[in-house]
């Protein structure tokens, strides 16, 4: 009788036993699709949430926090700034950028292209400075009077380029006559894409809407005079925080001195809010899959083993011992949960198309959706196969040398 | 010689519950290369709780000795204390189950030939035609392809049968290998059993209710009275 060592029975035991645990699946594909299915769907909803999590709010809440205009503090209604005030607003570690602005009343100026008669259009003026997040990269010099960066949708409406200039139509009334009118030229040294500021606005210089404002208010006779502007006095003002998350601060801080004020962020604090909810609601979902995934792959394997207990038990016959037969259950439990994460990976490619046009259709700029991290979601699929193959082995331990011969006998 | 199967105070517990619970004492038997046993008695006598005992399947009562010589320069096995007996079946011991001994999912040629993958002779042609002289013997050349669905009641007892056999073995234990089969095939049967004790020495031991078929293949008979075990020659050992 021919001797064959341990180890050389023992190798082709384990290979027996695969070559059974794959001839079994086959043979009961049915209830292998089902418990496939089964483990899939406790797998499936952590993935899908993880996924939509990333996909959908923390690409909304990048996109948000990266707008400049979600840093911006709006100031309402109108105060006394001085010139001091601004310098001491300005040294704030909260504050980024200040700029001071006038009155709203001399905001809004009618304007055409100069030396056309194209169409009038009501430009909202604005105020800006070197430093102005706004400007980054689309003005590197510091903008001179009566220079100004039109927004996309005015110069589109107004039909100017840059080089171009634009006439702006001032007017005031004095008590005892007829309006006066006068032109004041403004030379198109940029244009801002709408993404960076929407609407019909123009940004000038701090000097030249105060010379307006002068002129409106009969404080001057020259709308193109330029008066100092350490001696003025503003009534509002643009100020951004460094980044979107100070935001806060800075709107506490200007509050505690006596402004009234709007977060332009209070849509970014949603977002963040829902990031967390989501997160909270990831954690218990995965809590609760996780939990149910173990039962339910202890469950699937612990039936499994029973019902085929009889083939267990032929499987020993034949001279399977306890760790070959461990192996069936155990290659079938990593099997069923492989192809049950393959199915969860597969229903998040699924959903990466409706996720994206979803997310694209919120986003101020076509970006890059953010997709999950696929090394903690990889190392979770090894988890999850871990336990498919434990969940396999520990049901093995059922099968006693009682229960086994007792499968045998059919009893 | 040194016999193959030697029994020494063997008592096994048998049946299924406290109340049909009984033990089985088989005493002294000793078995010699190429013997062949036929156990006989009524149902529920315990005739498979002794194969199981000799296969290693179940444990004895302690004080029973069972060894099996496998090699003449080597002390013998005693069954009672291996702990994973399902390696002596891999070569030692070969085991054919009183029914459904088929699993589902193989064909049968998948079935008869996982006992050679396990013995480590899967690659041996003496080995492989071996076993095709059973499935000749057997009638089964031309149902080897088929899965269990597909084989009568039968075909399953002979595939089962032939799993037993495909390795030679020191000891082959086959529990009623005859029972539901024709007498055509039950006289086959009878022969390949009787055939590898006769040309291979293993020791065969069957349990039957057929003694005259036992008889006329030349195996010795032993009887299961009162729950005790006895040759109807009136020895201990038996040689071939």
């Amino acid at each position: 009788m021919r001797d064959v060592s341990a180890h050389q029975t023992h190798g082709a035991g384990r290979r027996l036993s695969v070559r059974f645990a794959i001839a079994d699946l086959i043979h009961d594909r049915l209830l292998t699709a089902v418990g496939i299915i089964l483990l899939a769907a406790l797998i499936a909803p952590p993935v899908v949430l993880h996924t939509l999590r990333v996909g959908l709010v923390e690409t909304w809440a990048q996109d948000l926090a990266k707008d400049i205009r979600n840093r911006e503090v709006i100031i309402v209604g109108e105060n006394q700034i001085t010139g001091e005030d601004l310098v001491g607003i300005g040294d704030w570690p909260e504050t980024d950028f200040v700029v001071p602005e006038p009155s709203f009343f001399v905001s809004t100026q009618r304007a055409r292209k100069a030396d056309s008669r194209g169409i009038a259009l009501d430009l909202n003026l604005r105020t800006t400075a070197w430093g102005d997040p706004v400007m980054a990269g689309f003005l590197d010099i510091p903008l001179a009077a009566f220079e100004t960066v039109l927004t996309a949708s005015a110069a589109q409406k107004l039909d100017v380029h840059v080089g171009d200039s634009v006439a702006l139509l001032l007017a005031r009334t004095p008590t005892d006559s007829s309006p006066v009118r006068e032109t004041v030229p403004l030379l198109v040294v940029g244009v801002l894409p709408d993404q960076r500021w929407g609407g019909e606005n123009g940004f000038v210089s701090p000097q030249t809407l105060l010379g307006f404002r002068e002129w409106l208010t009969f404080d001057s006779d020259d709308p193109a005079g330029l008066p100092p502007l350490i001696t003025a006095t503003w009534q509002s003002m643009r100020i951004y925080a460094p980044e979107v998350a100070a935001a806060t601060a800075l709107r506490d801080r200007l509050n505690a001195q006596g402004f009234e004020t709007r977060l332009m962020t209070d849509q970014v604090d949603r977002i963040l809010k829902l990031e967390v909810g989501l997160r909270q609601m990831f954690k218990i979902v995965l809590i609760l899959s996780a939990t149910a995934f173990v039962i339910t792959a202890f469950l699937l394997q612990w039936l499994s083993v029973v019902r085929k207990k009889r083939d267990f038990a032929l499987m020993s016959v034949i001279g399977m011992t306890r760790a070959h037969l461990a192996v069936f259950p155990a290659f079938q439990g990593v099997v069923m949960t492989a192809l049950a994460c393959a199915i969860s990976l597969g229903l998040v490619r699924v959903m990466q198309g409706p996720v994206e046009t979803i997310v694209q259709g919120y986003l101020s700029t076509p970006s890059d959706i953010q997709s999950p991290d696929a090394l903690p979601l990889m190392f979770g699929f090894l988890v999850a196969i871990a336990i498919g193959a434990l969940a396999g082995t520990a049901a093995i331990r059922t099968l006693t040398p009682d229960v086994l011969t007792h499968a045998l006998r059919g009893d | 010689m040194r016999p193959v199967l030697e029994i020494k105070n063997l008592r096994v517990k048998a049946g299924d519950d406290a109340d049909a619970m009984f033990t089985l004492d088989v005493g002294a038997l000793a078995l010699e290369r190429g013997a062949c046993l036929a156990v006989t008695g009524p149902s529920g006598c315990g005739k498979s709780t002794l194969l199981e005992v000799l296969a290693g399947l179940r444990r004895p009562e302690n004080g029973a000795v069972v060894t099996l010589a496998h090699d003449p320069d080597e002390p013998p096995i005693e069954l009672q204390h291996v702990s994973e007996a399902a390696q002596l079946r891999q070569q030692l011991i070969g085991y054919v189950p009183q029914s459904g001994g088929v699993l589902p999912f193989l064909t049968a040629h998948e079935q008869t030939m996982a006992p050679l993958h396990l013995a480590g002779l899967s690659g041996s042609d003496a080995a492989r035609t071996r076993l095709g002289g059973f499935a000749d013997l057997l009638d089964l050349t031309d149902h080897l392809e088929k899965r269990r669905a597909a084989l009568s009641g039968g075909q399953r007892k002979r595939v089962a049968l032939m799993a037993g056999l495909a390795v030679r073995r020191l000891l082959l234990l086959a529990d009623e290998p005859t029972s539901g089969l024709d007498a055509d095939n039950a006289r086959q049967v009878m022969m390949a059993l009787a055939g590898v004790a006769k040309t291979e020495g293993s020791v065969v031991i069957i349990a039957t209710h057929d003694v005259d078929l036992a008889r006329r293949a030349e195996f010795e008979i032993a009887t299961i009275t009162d729950h005790r075990l006895e040759l109807e020659t009136d020895r201990e050992s038996l040689p071939a």
